[in-house]
Formats: C-alpha cells, sequence, structure tokens
C-alpha cells in the first residue's frame, strides 16, 4: 500500500511539473521565425514604422527596424532627411537604427534598449515595436502585429 | 489435420515477420524523421535564399534609387533657372552607359519636358504619376511592359526650396529593364521544378521565372493555390511579413519562403515542390530497406539451415524415439553419437537415452514379474534396488502388492498350492506350508500333488483328478475331494479340497483352451467343524448319558427311601426301624445333593446365577466346610492336612456361600476318590494383591486315584465325568466341577488339575477378593500373652512347622518337640509349660502317655490339650484319666489354637461351654405359629418340635396366618412362616403382619421356612419383614437353633 501511494504522489507530482513546463513553455518561450510588428499609421512625416525580429532557439537572431512611407520607400533610403536629421539632432536613422537592433540582440529585451539622443521617439516606437514582436512569437503568431502610434513629438 | 510446421519454420518465420516489422517501422520512422527533417532543412535553406533575394533586390533597387537622387541634387536639373536643354544634358550625361530604359524630366501634370528617346510623352496615366504626386521621396512603380519589353519605372518629384516652402518643379522618371529582378531571381538555386517571383500588394506577379505569368498580370495563387492555407501565406507576404511554410499544393506539397523587399511594395517569394527533395531521400530509404531485408532474409536462410541442423534435426530425431518409446518400442534407442555431444542436445539426448533405459529395465522387470505371477510363481520379486526415484517406488510397490497378495493369499483360511504344467509347486500359502509341515509331506515336488488328492496314500489319483490334469482338460475343470491326513501322532485332520485348472489364454473360449498356466488346488482345514460335529454328538450323547444319570442318580435315592420306608413300616424291630431311617436320611441327602447340583447347573445355564458379596471370615468358612466334610474323612480315615497362609487378610468380601460349595466340592471329590487312609490335603496361598484386590490360589490335594489328561479335558464340562462308569462307581452327576468352574470365574479367577493316574490329583483355583473389616486379635486381650510359655508335640514336620507358624502369627511364643521324650527332654530342661499342644498319635510314645508323664512330673497347673483327628469321644475316657485337660480337633485353625489359649486363662465363667442342645422340654409354654400349606411338612414340624413341648398353631396359607395373629397378637413368641402357599403368599402374609398396629407385630421374630434356599430368596424374604430363613428340607438341629436364637432371648 505505501508503494503504491509514494507512486501515485509521484506521478501526480510528475504530472503538475510537466503542465507546469508545457504552460510555462507557452507564455515565456519565443517560437522560431520571423515576426512583424508595424505602426498602425503612418506618422505626421509620412513614415510607418516597422520591426522585424527572427528568432531562433528562443533567442532573438537578427532585428530589422525602418520606416517607410505609403509608396514602400524606407528611410534609411532618404540621403536628404538623413542629412538633415544628422545634422539637427547629430544622428540618422541608419545609425540609431544600428545601435537599437544591435543593443537588442544583446538584451534580447526591448526595456534594456537605451535610448539614443536625438532619436527618443524612435526610441520608443522601437520598444514599442520589438515588444509586439515578441509578443507574436511567443504567441507564435506570424501575423504582423499592429502597434498604436504614440502620442509623442517627432524627433526633428 | 494438416502437416506441422518445424521449428525451424517456425523459428525463420518468426524471424522474416520480425526482420520485415523492423524494417517496416525502421523505414516509417526513418520516413517520418528525414520528412520532418527535410522540412526543416529545406525551409532553414529557403528562407535565407528568399531574404537574401529579397536583400540582393533591395540592394539593386535602393542602388537605382541613389541615382534618382544624384540626379535630383544636380543643380541643374534642380535650379529653375535651368535651361531644358541644360536638365536634358544631364539626363543623357548620366544616362549614358547606365542601365536605364528611359530617362526623362516631366512636368508637374504629366507631359514630357525632356528626356531621352523611348521615354513616354506622357506618365499622367500611369500609377507611378500618382505615388510619385503623394511623396518628396521615390516612388517606384510595379513591373509594366515597356517597348523593349518588361520595365520597372521609378519617379521623384523635382523640389524647389524658397522661403522654406517646398514646391515640386518637375518630375524626374526612368525606368530600369526587368534584368534587374530576373538577374536575382534567376540566380536562385531552386531546382528544376521550382520558381521564384515578385508580387505586389495586390497579390499580383509582377517578377516571376515564367515571364508569361507576369505579362499576363497572374496572381500568385497561380502559383499557390486558393485553399485557406495559400490565402493565409499570401496575406502574410502581402503585409510584408518574412517567412516560410509547407504548403497542400496540387498533387504534392510545396516549400514556400517569402521575405518583403524593402523601399518597395513588393514581396519576394520561392517555392519548390517538396517531391523534388524529399524524392532521392526516399528512394535511398527504399533502397536501403530492401537491401536489409534482403541481407537479413539470406541471413534469416542461413540461421535456419544451421537451426535445422543443430537444433531442429536432433529434436525430431528424439521426438520420433520417444514417439516409439511411447507406442512401446522399446528395442529402439537413440544413436550414441546424438548423447555424444557436448551441447544441451547431446546433454537432452543423454538424459533419454538413460530415461528410455530406465523404462526398458522397469519394463522388462514388469514383464517379468508378470509372466511368472501368471504362471503362479507368486514368490518371484523384481530387484527394486536397480531403479531409481518413481521407477523404484513403481517396482517397490509391485514387489509391495504381490506382497500383499501373498500375505492375503497366506492369510486365507484356506490353503493354497498352485502347480505347474509338470505339477511342480510353484507357489504355496503359509496354511498349506503348514498342513505340510503337520502331515510330513514328501519333499519331491512331483509327488506332492498325488500325496494331497490321494490322502497320503499310494493310490492312483482319481480319475477325475487326471482328467483335470491330462491333456483332455480345459481351463476352469474343477473337482472336489474329501481329504482325511494323519500327523505324527496319529491325530486325524481332514480338509476340502478342489483341484483346479487354470489357463490365462484369452485368444480361445474356456471351453476350447486346453492349454495350462497352472493347477491350483485349495485346501480347506475342516478338522475343527468335523471335531465340533462329533464332539456336538458326544455331547448330545452326553446329555443323553447325563439324563439317563440323573434319572439313575435320582431314582437310586428316591427308591432308597421308598423302599426301606417300606420296610420299615412292616418291620416290628426297632433297630431294623433305624437302620432303614438311617439309610433314607442318606438317601434323602443324596437326592437333595442331586437336586441342589441340578438346581445350580440349571441357573448357570440360563445363566441365571449370581454372586452376593458380604463381609466374612476366611478362616471361619473354611472351618465350616471342614466341618461339614470331616466325618466323610474320619469315616475313611483319611489324613486331612489344612494350611492356611497367614497373609492372606481373615476378612474377605466376597459369597462365602458360593466359595464354600466350591472347596465343598472338591473335598467332597478328593474323599470320593481317595481310597481309605489316604491324604487330603486344603491349603489356601496368597497369591498377590493389585489395587487392593487379592488374589488367593486355593488347592485341594489328594492321594486318589487319579485322572488321565483325556479324562482332564472334560471334568469342567457340564454333564461330564471322567468317565461313565466313574458315575456308576462313585455315584455324583457330574456337575460339581461345572458349576465350581463357573463360580470361580465369577470370581474372577480359574480353576484347573493336576493330575496323574494312580498318583492323586490336585484341584486347584484362584479368586480375587477384597479385604474385608479388620478383625481383632483371636486371643482376648488384657493379658500379657509374651510371658506365656507354651509347648507343643507332635511327630509330623508340617503339623509342627504349621502351628510354629500360627503361633508366630499370633506372636507367641513356644517350644516345638518332635516326640515324648524330646517333650520330656524339653520339660526336664525348660521346667513345666502353661500350655501343652500333644498330638494323640505319635510312635514310641503316644500322646495320652506323655500326658500322664507331663501330669506326673508335677505340671498341675499346666493345660494339657490333646490334638488328633480321631474323633474325641473315642479317645475322651483314656485321654481324660491321663490327665487332658482340653481336645483341639484336627486340622487345625488359628483361630481354634487362639481360642484354646484364651479359654486357659479365662475365668470359669468364660469357660462355659456353649448350651447344648437340650433333648426335650426347654420350650414349654411357648406359642409359635406355623403357616404351611402341605399338610405333611406340618406334621413334620410337629413331630419335631414336639419333645420341646412348644405350642404350635397352624394356618393352612397366609390368610389364615394373619387371621389367627390379629386375632391373638401376643400369643405368638414366634412365626415359622411358608413362602409359597395358596391365596397369600409368605412374603405378603409377612408383611400384613408388621403392618397391624399391635405392638408385639413389629416385635415377633418371623423364619421363613423355605425350599427357595438361594441368597437372593432369602434377601426376598428380609426385605418383605422376615427375620430369619431355614431351608427345606427341614434341618432338625436347624429348626431348634432358630428357637434357641429367637425364644431364648425372650425368656
Amino acid at each position: 500500500m505505501k508503494t503504491r501511494r509514494l507512486l501515485a504522489l509521484i506521478l501526480f507530482l510528475s504530472a503538475v511539473s510537466l503542465l507546469s513546463a508545457c504552460s510555462g513553455r507557452s507564455d515565456d518561450i519565443m517560437q522560431d521565425g520571423y515576426y512583424t510588428a508595424v505602426m498602425s499609421e503612418y506618422d505626421d512625416n509620412g513614415w510607418k514604422e516597422f520591426l522585424t525580429i527572427y528568432v531562433s532557439d528562443n533567442k532573438i537572431v537578427t532585428v530589422d527596424y525602418n520606416a517607410r512611407n505609403s509608396s514602400g520607400f524606407i528611410k534609411s533610403w532618404d540621403m536628404d532627411y538623413m542629412r538633415t536629421m544628422n545634422a539637427a539632432v547629430g544622428t540618422y536613422p541608419n545609425e540609431y537604427v544600428r545601435t537599437y537592433r544591435v543593443s537588442l540582440l544583446n538584451w534580447q529585451n526591448p526595456d534594456d534598449v537605451d535610448a539614443v539622443t536625438g532619436a527618443t521617439h524612435s526610441h520608443i516606437t522601437f520598444q514599442l515595436l520589438a515588444e509586439a514582436a515578441i509578443a507574436q512569437s511567443k504567441a507564435g503568431d506570424k501575423q504582423v502585429a499592429l502597434v498604436e502610434n504614440p502620442a509623442i513629438e517627432n524627433e526633428g | 489435420m494438416g502437416k506441422r510446421r518445424g521449428i525451424t519454420v517456425k523459428i525463420l518465420f518468426t524471424a522474416l515477420l520480425s526482420i520485415v516489422i523492423v524494417a517496416v517501422s525502421i523505414m516509417s520512422v526513418m520516413t517520418y524523421f528525414m520528412s520532418v527533417l527535410t522540412n526543416r532543412v529545406m525551409l532553414e535553406v529557403l528562407q535565407p535564399l528568399a531574404k537574401t533575394a529579397a536583400q540582393t533586390i533591395e540592394e539593386n533597387m535602393h542602388m537605382l534609387a541613389d541615382r534618382f537622387f544624384i540626379i535630383r541634387d544636380d543643380s541643374t536639373i534642380a535650379s529653375p533657372n535651368s535651361t531644358t536643354e541644360e536638365k536634358q544634358a544631364v539626363l543623357d550625361s548620366i544616362q549614358s552607359g547606365i542601365e536605364f530604359v528611359w530617362l526623362g524630366l516631366y512636368q508637374t501634370n504629366g507631359t514630357l519636358l525632356t528626356g531621352s528617346d523611348g521615354c513616354p510623352r506622357s506618365i499622367s496615366g500611369r500609377t507611378l504619376f500618382t505615388l510619385i504626386q503623394a511623396t518628396e521621396n521615390l516612388a517606384i512603380e510595379d513591373t509594366s511592359v515597356g517597348s523593349s519589353g518588361l520595365e520597372i519605372a521609378m519617379g521623384i518629384p523635382i523640389l524647389t526650396i524658397d522661403g522654406g516652402a517646398t514646391s515640386i518643379d518637375y518630375y524626374l522618371v526612368g525606368s530600369y529593364k526587368y534584368d534587374v529582378l530576373s538577374d536575382v531571381l534567376g540566380n536562385i538555386n531552386i531546382g528544376t521544378s521550382g520558381m521564384a517571383y515578385i508580387i505586389d500588394e495586390a497579390g499580383t506577379l509582377i517578377a516571376h521565372n515564367d515571364l508569361g505569368k507576369v505579362y499576363s498580370g497572374a496572381s500568385i495563387t497561380t502559383s499557390l493555390g486558393e485553399n485557406d492555407e495559400a490565402l493565409s501565406l499570401i496575406s502574410l507576404m502581402q503585409s510584408r511579413q518574412t517567412g516560410s511554410a509547407v504548403l497542400n499544393g496540387a498533387g504534392d506539397r510545396i516549400f514556400v519562403s517569402y521575405a518583403p523587399i524593402r523601399g518597395t511594395l513588393w514581396s519576394l517569394g520561392i517555392q519548390a515542390p517538396r517531391s523534388e527533395f524529399i524524392g532521392p531521400l526516399q528512394q535511398a530509404i527504399y533502397a536501403s530497406l530492401v537491401i536489409m531485408i534482403v541481407a537479413l532474409a539470406a541471413a534469416a536462410l542461413l540461421f535456419g539451415l544451421l537451426l535445422r541442423r543443430i537444433l531442429t534435426a536432433p529434436l525430431h530425431a528424439i521426438a520420433n524415439k520417444a514417439g516409439m518409446l511411447a507406442a512401446g518400442q522399446l528395442e529402439n534407442q537413440l544413436p550414441q553419437s546424438l548423447a555424444d555431444r557436448g551441447d544441451e542436445i547431446g546433454q537432452l539426448a543423454t538424459a533419454f537415452r538413460t530415461m528410455s533405459n530406465a523404462i526398458r529395465a522397469v519394463i522388462s522387470d514388469i514383464g517379468a514379474l508378470t509372466l511368472t505371477t501368471r504362471a503362479g510363481a507368486l514368490g518371484t520379486r523384481a530387484d527394486a534396488a536397480r531403479h531409481q526415484g518413481d521407477y523404484h517406488l513403481i517396482i517397490d510397490g509391485i514387489n509391495a502388492t504381490l506382497d500383499i497378495v501373498c500375505s492375503h493369499l497366506n492369510a486365507m483360511p484356506g490353503s493354497l498350492a498352485l502347480f505347474n504344467e509338470a505339477q511342480q509347486p510353484i507357489f504355496l500359502n503359509e496354511a498349506m506350508g503348514d498342513i505340510l509341515r503337520r502331515h510330513d509331506a514328501p519333499t519331491d515336488g512331483g509327488r506332492l500333488l498325488s500325496f494331497l488328492i490321494t490322502s497320503g496314500t499310494s493310490e492312483t489319483m482319481p480319475p477325475e483328478a487326471l482328467q483335470i490334469l491330462g491333456p483332455e482338460g480345459k481351463n476352469g475343470d474343477t473337482f472336489d475331494i474329501d481329504t482325511t491326513l494323519f500327523d505324527a501322532d496319529g491325530n486325524e485332520f481332514n480338509y476340502i479340497s478342489a483341484l483346479k485348472r487354470v489357463s490365462s489364454n484369452s485368444s480361445v473360449s474356456a471351453d476350447e483352451d486346453r492349454s495350462v498356466t497352472c493347477f491350483m488346488l485349495i485346501m480347506r482345514d475342516v478338522t475343527q467343524t468335523t471335531r465340533a460335529k462329533k464332539e456336538a454328538e458326544a455331547a448330545s450323547h452326553a446329555k443323553s448319558d447325563f439324563l439317563s444319570n440323573m434319572s439313575h442318580e435320582m431314582r437310586t435315592p428316591m427308591n432308597a427311601i421308598i423302599g426301606m420306608t417300606a420296610i420299615a413300616k412292616g418291620a416290628a424291630d426297632p433297630e431294623r426301624k433305624d437302620y432303614c431311617l438311617g439309610k433314607i436320611e442318606d438317601a434323602s441327602v443324596h437326592l437333595l445333593g442331586v437336586i441342589n447340583d441340578i438346581l445350580d447347573m440349571s441357573k448357570i445355564e440360563a445363566n441365571k446365577l449370581e454372586l452376593s458379596y458380604t463381609d466374612f471370615s476366611f478362616e471361619k468358612m473354611l472351618k465350616n466346610v471342614v466341618n461339614v466334610i470331616n466325618f466323610r474323612v474320619d469315616e475313611k480315615k483319611q489324613i486331612f492336612t489344612v494350611y492356611i497362609d497367614n497373609r492372606i487378610p481373615k476378612r474377605l468380601i466376597g459369597d462365602d456361600q458360593r466359595l464354600a460349595q466350591v472347596i465343598t466340592n472338591l473335598l467332597s471329590n478328593a474323599v470320593k476318590f481317595t481310597p481309605d487312609s489316604g491324604a487330603i490335603r486344603l491349603e489356601a496361598y496368597y497369591i498377590g494383591e493389585e489395587d487392593g484386590v487379592f488374589s488367593i490360589q486355593i488347592e485341594v490335594t489328594d492321594s486318589g486315584i487319579g485322572i488321565s489328561p483325556e479324562q482332564q479335558d472334560k471334568l469342567f464340562t457340564s454333564f461330564q465325568q471322567a468317565e461313565n462308569s466313574t458315575s456308576r462307581k462313585f455315584g455324583g452327576t457330574g456337575l460339581g466341577l461345572a458349576i465350581s468352574k463357573r463360580i470361580v470365574e465369577m470370581m474372577g479367577g480359574r480353576i484347573w488339575i493336576e493330575s496323574e493316574l494312580g498318583k492323586g490329583s490336585k484341584f486347584a483355583f484362584i479368586i480375587k477378593a477384597e479385604q474385608g473389616t479388620e478383625e481383632p486379635s483371636p486371643l482376648r486381650p488384657g493379658v500379657n500373652w509374651s510371658n506365656l510359655r507354651i509347648l507343643v508335640v507332635d511327630d509330623a514336620q508340617d503339623a509342627r512347622d504349621y502351628f510354629s507358624e500360627i503361633l508366630q502369627q499370633l506372636n507367641i511364643s513356644a517350644d516345638i518337640a518332635d516326640g515324648g521324650e524330646d517333650a520330656l527332654a524339653m520339660i526336664a530342661k525348660n521346667g513345666p509349660y502353661d500350655i501343652y499342644f500333644v498330638d494323640w498319635n505319635m510312635p514310641c510314645m503316644d500322646g495320652i502317655e506323655l500326658t500322664r508323664r507331663i501330669k506326673e512330673a508335677g505340671a498341675e497347673k499346666s493345660v494339657v490339650t490333646m490334638i488328633s483327628a480321631t474323633e474325641w469321644a473315642l479317645i475322651e475316657e483314656s485321654a481324660k484319666s491321663a490327665g487332658v485337660d482340653k481336645f483341639l480337633a484336627k486340622p487345625l485353625f488359628p483361630s481354634s489354637i487362639a481360642d484354646c489359649i484364651s479359654e486357659c486363662f479365662s475365668t470359669p465363667e468364660q469357660l462355659m461351654p456353649e448350651q447344648p442342645l437340650e433333648s426335650g422340654g426347654q420350650f414349654s409354654g411357648f406359642h409359635i405359629l406355623l403357616a404351611e400349606d402341605i399338610e405333611i411338612n406340618r406334621e413334620i414340624v410337629q413331630v419335631l418340635l414336639e419333645p420341646t413341648l412348644v405350642t404350635i398353631d397352624f394356618a393352612e396359607n397366609g390368610v389364615e396366618a394373619v387371621a389367627l395373629f390379629q386375632a391373638a397378637p401376643d400369643r405368638y413368641s414366634m412365626i415359622f412362616m411358608d413362602v409359597q402357599m395358596p391365596e397369600m403368599d409368605g412374603y405378603e402374609a409377612t408383611r400384613q403382619i408388621r403392618a397391624l398396629e399391635s405392638p408385639n407385630a413389629n416385635r415377633v421374630p418371623i423364619v421363613a421356612m423355605t425350599a427357595n434356599v438361594f441368597r437372593e430368596d432369602i434377601e426376598k424374604c428380609l426385605a418383605a419383614g422376615m427375620d430369619d430363613h431355614v431351608g427345606k428340607p427341614l434341618d432338625f438341629e436347624a429348626v431348634m437353633a432358630k428357637l434357641y436364637k429367637y425364644l431364648k432371648n425372650i425368656e
């Protein structure tokens, strides 16, 4: 009788542990694949920022962060804008995008990504989009996540 | 039943089945994992391929777009002040050597300002114009069909900044060759069936390996299908997502990877049929599987062949031998070569050979036993020690069974002998062995059968026996013979024999079976039956003789009584009358004895004889017996001695009357069969004691005629005497010893005889009895008997020893002298003694002479007691004249000696002799009542008691007796009551008298006077209220004793 009870207890604890592990995996673990988040609206300058992460083994492997206009043109191609912005705030999209991307790859957590001076608005949207993409990856949802535009001033 | 499959086939079948199952399982698992792995690998390969292609296109487009920005930045182009020609010159310089299909500068209304050849005159109707108006940056149009084929058009507004205000002056629009896209798509290695394409936001193919689809403006659904899975994937592509998937295509699954092309509204896709990648892999798997199956099958076949050689064939051989063994073919042995193998098969073969050898040996032994047993040689046994385990038990069991059979045959009451065909004995049971030993049968087996059949004579066997033994005999033929044989002592033994022919040939009927298994001779000993029959006939004859004898015994005294009565009546001479009356008395006593014996015997025969136990004095009982027998001893002048072992308790609990009856019977016989002057000795010995029960042996030895052994065997049988002539010579019923035997057996003992013809006999018996109440010392208390000086004088050694033992028993010392001279010498030496016990009959100096000499020697105060077996009256006168003071009759009893010694020191009153029976008038004045229905009996009593002057009233039955007593209760001092009377018997009359209210009714002595003399009859009388009993025929002295007993007290 004692052996049976002990065996039943072990089985029960094993089942509980397994269920906990399964549930934890579904909530916390990022599924492999590409996940994209996009701002729901174009900003006042006609840009809509988007972020794509590639997850492998619960780790963000690549980060693509940029903005495009309605015709698909992306901000990193806009040399005039970059020159203007660099002259105004000391940074330009290709530079802060690189910084944010590297930071996210290093920290794997949007909250740990520090803002680049002159690109605080993009920092906010970067974090929002990264969080949304990570959420999609944890949900295993390949659909593009739409992120509400934050009510903040533009960077320059 | 189908043919059984061998173990090899089974093992091979199982192996092959296992191989197939394993192979299929491996293939399934491999296929599954290969499929999963392939999917994953392919997707992981295609995904970066698509991503890289998209990035390549993006870079190409970026490079192309950068040219537009360079042109726009050109001052000439940007300046509103430059001329059209100047602007055209710039465009030409840029276009030169570059892959522009065309490049032009368009006004804001979409019309061409200036440009290269091939520039459309207006772009207002193109999608690009709409896009270009909505942005300040570059806009890219989907592929379109131009003059040189597929083109990619781009445009960028030329801005003018004036004081912070931006305005658009022109649009720079150009077209690149489709090669920008096709080069990238064409370089993607996606197999022969794979394809790469680019779609716009609407899902329309703007680039594809198959240009036809681009020209036709086909939808992506033409490649991916329109199922939900495809539509969902297309949606992801349209939303500029990156990813991969496996879709169910038309007839095959499709790998799809897609990635957006940044800077455009396009998305690049790569797809390839799954079969193109999986096919070779599956082929490799299938080939491996086939090779593996073939290899395994070959291995199984080889394994089967080896298995058959190593295992199956030997097992098959063992199985065949086992089957033959089971079928009883014991001689087929497994080859030794198989047993010589060192492996398990060798061990199995060795064990099988051992087993078959053991079975063969057991079967062989059982068969041999069966054959010998069937032939009748039941004494044959197999050697069980040769076998082990259960085989040992089986053989042992068969041996035991044969033992039991022989035991049963030995235990059977009949005697059995089995003979073989040559008439040689092959089995004799023990009973037969006993017969052969008893009759000293010939040891020569060939003559034994003839000896037994012909009753030991040398005569030829009867024809019936010869028929059975001969060739014409048949199975079951039987011949019964009465056989009489004699033992070495000549004793006859009778047998009923049966000779039977036995055969066990079951193939022919019994009537036709002339074969012989054995001859069976069964002899049944009927000697006892024959003897019993003869004895029964003899007993019947004895009873007839007994009846005849009884008739003689009863008629003889009756004849004497009647005859002597007649003579007495006619005789005038008183002496003759007395003579006749004496003879009548003798005959009556003899007749009474005969009647008593017959009554006792009838009780024994009816099993009604019972013992009545009382506490009695053993010595007194013997003394009474001796008193009864003594006068007969005197008559024949026989020497009669008595010895009582002093270890026998003084009082015993038992039936003293029946014990006295036995001793009296033995003594009577001894007196009867011992000649005059012969010797008779009565001895009582203590044998032992166990749990308070004493065993006492009583012997009566005589020097009579003796009895032969044959006669001794019949002595204790009813209705038998040593021989009939004995009864004729000595008289007697012949019942006394039979009665005595029964009484002794009822007393827990036995009786036997030791006798030799002419040398006398000794009858002895043992009884068992408990000790009675303690009896006080026979010597009077208050006297110091140790100072008493006694001299015993007797010439007989045994008499002196017995006397000495008695005195020692009484704790009195005495001197013993063996004759007169010796006694006088002892007196001279020791002085006079207080008491002398002097034997009367001694040689040299008899007792009278010795007494005279003692008295003359001055022993006046001494008491001389004469001891003699001679009647005192004969020597009284001479003895008293010589000075003898007292007389002690032989045989001596301890109590008699003790009484004699006590009397010597008693007062004169104590020495008063017993009241002699007075001769007349002593009961004058007494009235007694006699109840008696028989007149003669009343007259006898009246005549007998007439001299006593007692007055007798007569009642003829109980009613009259009660009436007489009730009329005058105080008149009667005593009542004699007969028991069997008409109207009212003595019991009832007694009860009614006792029930009367008169004081004398309970006091008056009532004495039963009846012929019912058994103890139970007496007890019945006492129970009815009577005081005493006197038997019939009346003994005058007994009647007088009762009168003295009851009337003297009243006096």
